[in-house]
């Protein structure tokens, strides 16, 4: 299976270096991507190449850290409270519908290209799918042991910690997952459109320069880092839900 | 009024108190809003009367069908044809586990590959113009289509598939009357990330290289400093997104009536 997998990357490395050479695409399009491997060595070492990997992963993080502080807590106390959720349901779903990207003009009004501007963009796009996951979680906690934990006069934050927290945790899961994602889509997004430092804002400088291997390294380089932290992400999944039965083996 | 039964009464008083309940909130924060911004001297954030005068000047409805229609058409034509593309390719890859595996890898590079990050090679191979923008949302749609699909397919019971062959059922019925019905709630759960990030990445696109659209018209706004009408075009984009959303909730739901009662997979 390995050996499969390895000739079908390979493959599909090859396919793009045929389309390339074969003139199919313009080199002034896309380049090979044996001009990529070439182009990729001098990008690497160069150190305006890190600081800028350095300010996307940095807005990243905080904007989701963020995101998480307050969305999880909101999300499972909506979700255990029906009137609340009532409450809240139809303006969350509208506020969820927004795409994030039509933020991008108003928050560039605002702060400008920074990383301001980039986190407002990162912190309204990841608030959805994890507000959403941590109020589904918390409404498909267990009734009989919610009552179990009642009948036993546990104190409310006991429930909290210990029945509702553990058994919303993969909903929240699936919540921080997707939301990573889309922080990423969104920082580098913000990065190319806006300017604000970042992996982005060199993918268009590039372009704007007519460098198209260099461009072309930049953007292999924003597929390496989201398969990079997709990966940790569900590394940590794995880890922090060890113990639920039947969890993504 | 009075012959009604009591149940029936109960839940029709329940569904008025529920909807009260969920009205209140966003009618309080839409006051909240029109009185704090009322007179409001800030820069950027205007009056809400101001912000709502503007909306009606540029989207009732002098541009909404030189900027609105056409991001629309290009959404329908995009998912409609990602649509056809992710089930496709996602049931010929569902069906063969090992060309499924085989593929993982790359598929899931292409997954984790922020959208947006090709779209100025995309800008640079198509130009500026509709041809763009809809290559960009059957690229962004397709995906999770496609890999929902993929799960769906090699989700469906082997017996299932056993006895359709020890029937000899023809395949072309096979496909469409077994794997593709019970595939369908995770082709939907596929295409409902799909049209939310249809959305995100028409916009995006349209901020890079459009001559129309409503992303588009936002992006004029903002580079004449124009911040009511930057406000208004989110607040289209806003009331868009959540009729696509339920529009899509119809068509999901019209779909999936024969999987109702069935657990729903969580994607």
């Amino acid at each position: 299976m390995l050996l499969l997998r390895l000739i079908i990357i390979l493959a599909a490395i090859g396919v793009w270096q045929l389309v390339v050479a074969s003139g199919a695409i313009s080199q002034d399009v896309v380049a090979a991507p044996a001009a990529v491997a070439r182009e990729l060595p001098s990008t690497l070492s160069g150190s305006e190449f890190w600081s800028a990997t350095w300010a996307t992963v940095h807005t990243w993080a905080i904007g989701l850290i963020i995101s998480m502080a307050y969305a999880i807590p909101v999300g499972l106390l909506l979700g255990s409270n029906d009137v609340l959720y009532r409450m809240f349901r139809f303006t969350i779903d509208f506020l969820r519908t927004i795409p994030p990207v039509a933020l991008i003009p108003l928050a560039l009004l605002l702060y400008g290209a920074t990383m301001k501007m980039s986190l407002l963009l990162v912190i309204f796009g990841s608030t959805g799918p994890l507000l959403l996951q941590s109020m589904y979680g918390a409404q498909h906690v267990d009734p009989q042991v919610h009552e179990f934990a009642r009948a036993y006069l546990l104190r409310r934050r006991d429930i909290a910690w210990r029945v509702v927290l553990p058994s919303a945790a993969p909903f929240i899961a699936t919540g921080i997952r997707i939301s990573a994602t889309m922080s990423l889509l969104l920082a580098v997004g913000a990065e190319l459109i806006g300017g604000s430092p970042g992996l982005g804002a060199n993918i268009t400088f590039a372009a704007q320069l007519g460098d198209i291997p260099q461009m072309c390294a930049y953007i292999v380089a924003c597929a390496a880092l989201g398969a990079t932290l997709n990966l940790g992400v569900i590394a940590l999944e794995r880890r922090a839900l060890a113990w639920v039965p039947g969890h993504r083996g | 009024m009075g012959t009604r039964p009591p149940r029936m009464k109960a839940r029709v008083t329940d569904h008025a108190r529920n909807t009260t309940l969920e009205l209140l909130l966003p009618a309080i924060l839409l006051g909240a809003w029109w009185f704090v911004s009322a007179g409001s001297t800030s820069q950027y954030f205007p009056a809400l009367s101001t912000i709502l005068a503007e909306f009606h000047r540029v989207w009732l409805f002098s541009h909404f069908s030189s900027d609105a229609v056409p991001t629309l058409e290009h959404l329908a034509v995009g998912i409609c044809v990602a649509t056809v593309i992710g089930i496709a390719v996602g049931v010929a890859l569902g069906s063969v586990a090992l060309l499924a595996d085989a593929c993982a890898p790359v598929l899931e590079l292409v997954r984790a590959t922020p959208i947006v990050a090709l779209l100025p090679i995309g800008l640079l191979l198509l130009g500026i113009g509709p041809r763009f923008q809809i290559a960009v949302i059957v690229y962004g749609a397709t995906w999770p289509i496609l890999l929902n699909t993929v799960d769906g397919v090699r989700a469906i019971d082997p017996v299932l598939r056993d006895l359709a062959r020890s029937y000899q059922v023809p395949r072309l019925v096979q496909l469409f009357k077994i794997t593709i019905p019970a595939a369908s709630p995770n082709i939907m759960a596929g295409m409902r990330t799909a049209v939310s990030l249809a959305v995100s990445v028409v916009i995006f696109s349209e901020l890079i290289g459009a001559t129309n659209g409503i992303g588009y018209q936002i992006l004029q706004a903002q580079h004449m400093f124009a911040v009511s009408e930057v406000w208004a075009g989110m607040i289209l984009l806003g009331i868009l997104g959540y009729l696509i959303n339920v529009l899509f909730r119809g068509v999901e739901h019209l779909v999936l009536r024969r999987h109702r009662g069935r657990r729903h997979p969580s994607r």
